[in-house]
C-alpha cells in the first residue's frame, strides 16, 4: 500500500514537473504591426518641431515690436498683458535697443538694432540666455524689400551634445498682422525655403533636410501650423528616408512614406 | 421514627471510626522520604533519529519551474508588456528611433527554469549543495516591411548557486523543507551578444517530497528557479 502510494506520488511529481515546463512555456507578446508611415511621422515631428521654434520666435518679436511701438503707458501695458501676460519685459539701459523678455523658466534676449520691426534694414536678433551659438551668431530676422523677411538660425555652439536643433538659412518670412489693432489682432506668419535638423545622441544623429513646398502658415491665433507643405530627405547611419507631410489643420497632418499614406494627430 | 432509629448507630460508628482514624494518624510514625532516583533525561527525538547518519545522505534532484527570474526581464511569464516602440506624439526621429520602426518583435517563448541540483545531508535538519539553473526566452527579430527574419532575440539565464536546505519535517517518505541559494548568474542576449551578470537568488519558501530514494518533489517560492516548481530526485 505504502509502495503504491509513493510511485503514485513519483508519477504525480513528473506529470506536475511536465505541466510546469508547459504553463512555464508561455508565450509572451510580441510587437504588433507598426504603422507603415511611423517613420514619416517621426521625420515629421522633427521638422515640425523646427518651424514651430521659428515661429514662435518670430511671432514674439513681433509682439514685442508692437510693445515698442504703443503709444503711452496704458497702451503698452495693454498689450504686454496680452502678448506677454506671464513676462517680464525689461529694456537694458546699458545697451540702447537690447531688451529682455523673462518668464519662470528662460530669458530671451532680443537685440532691435535701435530699430522697429518694420523699418529698412531693420536686423532683429534674439538668443536665449542658456544657450550659446556656433561663431557667436544668433537667429536674425532680416528685414529685405517687399515687405518681408529672412530668417536665419545658425546651429548651436555644442552641436554634438545637442539632442535636437535646426539650421535655417535665409528662411523667406512673411508676417501679416489682422486686424490692425494691437489689441486685437494676430500674426499670421508664411515660411518658404529649406533648412535642416538634427537629432541623435553625439555624432549618431540623423540629419533632415527639410524643403517646404508650399508655404507653410502659422497662426497665433490657433497656436500652430494651418497649413503647409513640406518634402523630407534624411539621412540616418548611411540609409535614405523619404517621406512628405501635409498640414491639416492645427495638430492634424498627412503623412506620406514608402507609398503609403495617413493622418495623424499631434 | 422508625428511620432515624436505623441511621443513629450507623452515624454512630462512622463518627466513632474517623476519630480513632485520626488518633491514629496523629500517633504514627512519619514515613521515610523514597530516594532520589537520579536518571538521565533522554530528549525527545523522533523515531529512528539517527538512522540520517546511515541512511543515504546524498541526493540529485532534477525540476522545472515556472516564471523564473532573470534581470533583463523579470519574472518570465508574467510579463504582459509587448516589445514594441512607443508611439507618442513627441517622439523625434533619431537613427536608434528608425531603426526600431524597421524591426517587428515575434512573441517570444521560455522554457521556465530548468534546476539540476545535488544535496549533502550534513545534519539531521540540513542540507547543503549546488543548483545549475537554465532558463531560455526564445523569439526573432523581423524586418518590419518584408517580414523576413532579421535576426535571433533569445535570452539565456545560467546561474550556478550554493544552496543550503532545511528540512523542518523528516518522515521516512514524506520531507517538508525550505531552501536558499544565491551565486552568480549570467543573461545572454542574442540580439546584440551582451551579457549581464549579477547576484542571482532563489527561494524555496516550502517544498515537499515524497519518496524514500526515488522522491517526487514540489516547491513554491520566488526568484531564479521559478516561483513553481516541481521535479523528482534521487537519494543514494
Amino acid at each position: 500500500m505504502k509502495h503504491r502510494i509513493i510511485s503514485t506520488t513519483i508519477r504525480m511529481a513528473a506529470i506536475a514537473m511536465a505541466a510546469v515546463a508547459a504553463v512555464a512555456c508561455r508565450v509572451e507578446d510580441g510587437s504588433g504591426n507598426i504603422d507603415s508611415t511611423a517613420v514619416g511621422y517621426t521625420l515629421f515631428n522633427n521638422a515640425n518641431d523646427a518651424v514651430q521654434e521659428f515661429s514662435q520666435a518670430i511671432d514674439r518679436m513681433q509682439g514685442l515690436d508692437l510693445y515698442i511701438g504703443a503709444a503711452d503707458d496704458a497702451a503698452r501695458e495693454a498689450i504686454r498683458n496680452r502678448f506677454f501676460y506671464d513676462k517680464r519685459l525689461v529694456h537694458d539701459a546699458e545697451n540702447e535697443g537690447v531688451w529682455l523678455i523673462m518668464s519662470e523658466t528662460a530669458t530671451m534676449q532680443v537685440d532691435t538694432g535701435r530699430k522697429r520691426l518694420g523699418d529698412e534694414g531693420a536686423a532683429w536678433s534674439y538668443s536665449y540666455l542658456d544657450r550659446n551659438y556656433e561663431g557667436d551668431k544668433m537667429p536674425t530676422l532680416r528685414r529685405i524689400a517687399g515687405g518681408e523677411y529672412l530668417f536665419t538660425m545658425p546651429a548651436p555652439a555644442n552641436a554634438l551634445d545637442t539632442y535636437l536643433y535646426a539650421v535655417a538659412d535665409n528662411l523667406r518670412v512673411r508676417i501679416d498682422f489682422e486686424p490692425d489693432d494691437p489689441l486685437e489682432g494676430y500674426s499670421t506668419i508664411r515660411l518658404e525655403g529649406r533648412f535642416t535638423s538634427l537629432c541623435g545622441y553625439r555624432s549618431d544623429k540623423l540629419v533632415l533636410e527639410v524643403e517646404i513646398r508650399d508655404a507653410l502658415v502659422y497662426s497665433a491665433d490657433v497656436s500652430g501650423m494651418t497649413a503647409g507643405t513640406v518634402s523630407l530627405d534624411a539621412v540616418s547611419r548611411g540609409t535614405a528616408e523619404t517621406a512628405a507631410a501635409r498640414y491639416l489643420t492645427p495638430h492634424t497632418v498627412d503623412i506620406e512614406y514608402g507609398g503609403s499614406a495617413a493622418t495623424w494627430v499631434y | 421514627m422508625e428511620l432515624r432509629n436505623t441511621f443513629r448507630p450507623m452515624l454512630h460508628a462512622t463518627l466513632a471510626a474517623a476519630m480513632l482514624l485520626t488518633a491514629a494518624t496523629a500517633t504514627a510514625q512519619p514515613r521515610r522520604p523514597h530516594p532520589i532516583r537520579h536518571e538521565r533525561h533522554e530528549a525527545r527525538r523522533a523515531p529512528g533519529y539517527d538512522a540520517w547518519r546511515t541512511g543515504p545522505r546524498h541526493e540529485v534532484s532534477i525540476k522545472a519551474g515556472a516564471f523564473p527570474f532573470t534581470m533583463n526581464c523579470g519574472h518570465l511569464g508574467l510579463s504582459t508588456g509587448a516589445e514594441r516602440m512607443p508611439l507618442y506624439p513627441g517622439i523625434f526621429a533619431t537613427p536608434d528611433a528608425i531603426a526600431a520602426f524597421k524591426v517587428r518583435y515575434t512573441p517570444r517563448k521560455t522554457s521556465g527554469g530548468i534546476t539540476a541540483a545535488y544535496y549533502y545531508r550534513v545534519a539531521y535538519a540540513l542540507s547543503v549543495g549546488v543548483a545549475f539553473t537554465y532558463t531560455g526566452l526564445y523569439g526573432d527579430l523581423l524586418d518590419a516591411g518584408s517580414g523576413r527574419k532579421v535576426s535571433s532575440n533569445d535570452m539565456t539565464t545560467i546561474s550556478v548557486a550554493p544552496a543550503l536546505r532545511l528540512q523542518w519535517l523528516n518522515r521516512p517518505v514524506v520531507r517538508c523543507y525550505s531552501a536558499l541559494a544565491i551565486g552568480p548568474a549570467v543573461d545572454i542576449t542574442s540580439i546584440d551578444d551582451s551579457r549581464e551578470t549579477y547576484l542571482g537568488l532563489s527561494g524555496t519558501i516550502v517544498g515537499v517530497s515524497v519518496g524514500r530514494r526515488l522522491y517526487g518533489f514540489a516547491e513554491v517560492g520566488a526568484g531564479m528557479q521559478g516561483i513553481f516548481s516541481a521535479g523528482i530526485g534521487y537519494r543514494f
